[in-house]
């Protein structure tokens, strides 16, 4: 296919740890076309760090981590590379936002420092002077105040929100074909959020860089967003354009994901629908499909049988479920459910739960 | 205070600190230590006069030697003042070191200034040394080793690092001399001690025995101590950051991961250093040489307390300024340092 940027194809990643094996990302297929941007959503532990890690190449087959699947980035497969040649493509081709910025920039060295370094060595200056004067420039294009003084300043004299502009600025230094953003806002204050989300969304507007923007809040997403993919226990469970996400969500844990946000309009004190129980152990992962424990449509064959990806009516929409929402036989799932009053996994299902 | 004022969108910049309040707080932190120092002193040497008085036997009798008559003993004791009450005798003490006296040997006469720069420079040179060759060993081992955690540099360097550490000085230093001076091979000279002004070739052949006696230990914890750092801060975000604009391991290591790393490496080091200023006794001894430990060991067992008085003087302050020293480095290292201002 052309216009596809990263492809990966089976991606698995496996840690061996004391408690048992654990399968962190599971059979993961994605494409990130160039300039689009495409969201990673899932709870903490569904395997979107590692996932992202892995795509890029910092998390490595060793001792303790099994990977398989191929990813290729631009024609080049990253999975067949050496750590040496793979560097080459970081921060030039490819480059990483962290969650925290309180912790991903070095506490000891000053950010002009920590800026032009990256620039040095993917020789996109000549000389130090010109890096120092790019890095004033880039820290000016991510909105900070006083660029000149911050250059000498430490990452302890700057606040969260400034400390993530900077970050985006190292990021975006040598000016990558794909950046991913592994939850650049989580750490962040609300409204601090909001300014790097436009942030980065007028960069990628004013560049051709394509963005894997990964998060647990769909509504960062919403308008943020060309497509969605969203995680559960290491696998994609449904990917869609992002308006045919949110109009037609197929998988129930899209639909819980989106029920447990609390509106922003509406009336006020409704009681905000949570996901019951908590994400699976991914050292003994359920049978069948991963949600099933936690699913208010839950069958039997959904305690067995693991589901495939499956194509909602376009290639472009796919979901993992037996009983995909708005179906005939959804509609019978959830009455049989609620008339039982517990899913076939035996989770407590009421009216109020399954009002959508 | 400056007036800083945010214009973009962010929030207000943290409060700058204005110019020259780093040097304030710098005199600050020195006249800390400083006021630390002289309680330290007075403990220390007032202590040091109590236990000598303590200890069996005076000083009189040591100097008027094996056959002297009690009277002999008395007239001795008179002329060197010991027959004054404790508190006395170290007011006068002090008073002397207050201006600039630090008193004579009451065995052989000799001034204690003289005989203490007699012997500073060669504990202060082996110190130095021993510490200079146990970082430069340490410090490369533990970094390889915090990169490669389980593999051979870092198991044949732990393992020979505590065998050696475990092994008793003594016995390592004769170790040594087996090896190079006399046993195996001859190529070092086994005892003795040249000036450096003398001959600097054969003050620096005669001193790398016991600074290799010395440093094996210390570079054993060394490399323990900041490889366990070096692993901690491998796993930090800001390593994986660095990781990811595509620098090479080399430049992680000792570019980014080493400095935040030092800081423990640093505290031990200057500690050690100060240790080994006031001498080491049995080094000294087995080679043979001139050091303040053994002009402190001979000092007590001739209850010269002239000389045992200006030589742990010196001692404590050389702890003392050592460690304000490592303090300052932090400053310099650490700009988080800012705390208990």
């Amino acid at each position: 296919m052309s216009g596809e940027l990263l492809t990966a194809d089976d991606v698995h990643v496996r840690f061996r740890t004391r408690g048992g094996v654990v399968h962190a990302v599971e059979g993961v297929s994605l494409a990130v076309k160039a300039g689009e941007v495409l969201a990673v959503v899932g709870e903490s532990g569904s395997g979107k760090t590692v996932l992202t890690r892995r795509l890029m190449g910092l998390v490595a087959g060793g001792r303790d981590t099994e990977v398989s699947g191929t990813v290729t980035y631009d024609g080049t497969r990253l999975t067949d590379l050496s750590g040496k040649a793979l560097s080459a493509f970081w921060g030039a081709e490819i480059a990483l936002i962290l969650q925290d910025p309180m912790t991903s920039l070095n506490p000891v060295k000053r950010i002009g420092v920590q800026l032009t370094e990256s620039l040095l060595l993917h020789k996109m200056v000549a000389t130090k002077q010109e890096a120092r004067d790019r890095a004033v420039a880039l820290l000016r294009d991510v909105g900070l105040s006083e660029p000149d003084r911050r250059v000498r300043q430490y990452p302890h004299e700057l606040s969260g929100g400034m400390r993530q502009r900077v970050t985006i600025a190292i990021a975006l230094s040598c000016s990558p074909r794909l950046l991913l953003a592994d939850e650049p806002t989580t750490a962040l204050d609300v409204t601090v959020q909001a300014q790097i989300l436009d942030l980065l969304a007028d960069l990628h507007r004013s560049s051709d860089m394509a963005m894997l923007l990964v998060t647990h809040d769909l509504r960062v997403v919403r308008s943020r967003s060309d497509r969605i993919a969203v995680m559960y226990a290491g696998k994609i469970v449904e990917t869609a354009p992002t308006a045919a996400l949110f109009a037609e969500p197929r998988m129930p844990y899209t639909e819980a994901l989106m029920n447990a946000v609390p509106p922003v309009s509406g009336p006020n004190h409704v009681r905000l629908q949570v996901i019951p129980g908590r994400p699976p152990d991914l050292l003994n992962p359920p049978t069948g499909c991963k949600f099933s424990p936690r699913c208010p449509y839950a069958q039997d064959r959904c305690l067995t049988e693991d589901p495939p990806l499956r194509d909602a009516g376009s290639p472009v929409h796919q979901y993992r479920c037996w009983y995909p929402l708005g179906t005939p036989a959804w509609a019978e799932a959830k009455a049989r459910n609620v008339e039982r009053g517990a899913s076939a996994a035996g989770t407590p299902v009421t009216e109020e739960m399954v009002l959508t | 205070m400056t007036a800083t004022v945010a214009t973009a969108t962010t929030d207000p910049p943290a409060p700058r600190a204005p110019l020259g309040a780093r040097r304030r707080q710098l005199l600050r932190r020195i006249r800390k230590r400083l006021l630390h120092l002289v309680l330290v002193l007075l403990a220390v040497t007032f202590l040091a006069f109590v236990v000598v008085d303590l200890l069996p036997g005076d000083a009189a009798v040591v100097v008027a030697g094996d056959n002297a008559t009690p009277e002999q003993v008395q007239q001795v004791r008179e002329t060197l003042q010991l027959d004054r009450p404790l508190l006395v005798r170290y007011v006068d003490w002090l008073g002397g070191v207050a201006t600039g006296d630090l008193g004579s040997s009451f065995r052989t006469g000799q001034p204690v200034a003289a005989a203490l720069a007699e012997r500073i420079p060669v504990s202060f040179e082996i110190a130095i040394i021993a510490q200079i060759l146990a970082l430069l060993v340490a410090v490369p081992l533990a970094v390889y080793s915090a990169y490669r955690p389980g593999r051979l540099v870092d198991r044949a360097s732990m393992t020979i690092g505590f065998g050696a550490a475990a092994m008793p000085q003594f016995v390592f230093g004769m170790v040594l001399i087996v090896l190079f001076a006399g046993g195996v091979t001859s190529i070092l000279p086994a005892t003795g001690f040249t000036p450096f002004v003398e001959d600097p070739l054969r003050n620096l052949r005669s001193i790398i025995l016991p600074c290799l006696t010395l440093m094996i230990a210390e570079a054993a914890v060394y490399r323990q101590l900041l490889r366990s750092d070096m692993i901690s801060t491998l796993q930090e975000d800001f390593i994986l950051m660095a990781r990811s604009k595509g620098l090479g391991p080399r430049t992680i290591l000792l570019r980014h991961a080493l400095r935040p790393s030092s800081f423990s490496l640093i505290t031990l080091s200057g500690v050690n250093i100060g240790r080994l200023l006031g001498g080491t006794v049995i080094v000294e001894t087995l080679f043979a040489i001139p050091g303040l430990g053994q002009l402190i060991v001979q000092a007590v067992f001739n209850r010269d307390y002239m000389i045992l008085q200006g030589a742990l003087l010196f001692v404590a302050v050389a702890y003392v300024v050592i460690n304000m020293l490592i303090d300052l480095l932090y400053l310099a290292l650490d700009p988080r340092v800012r705390r208990d201002a």
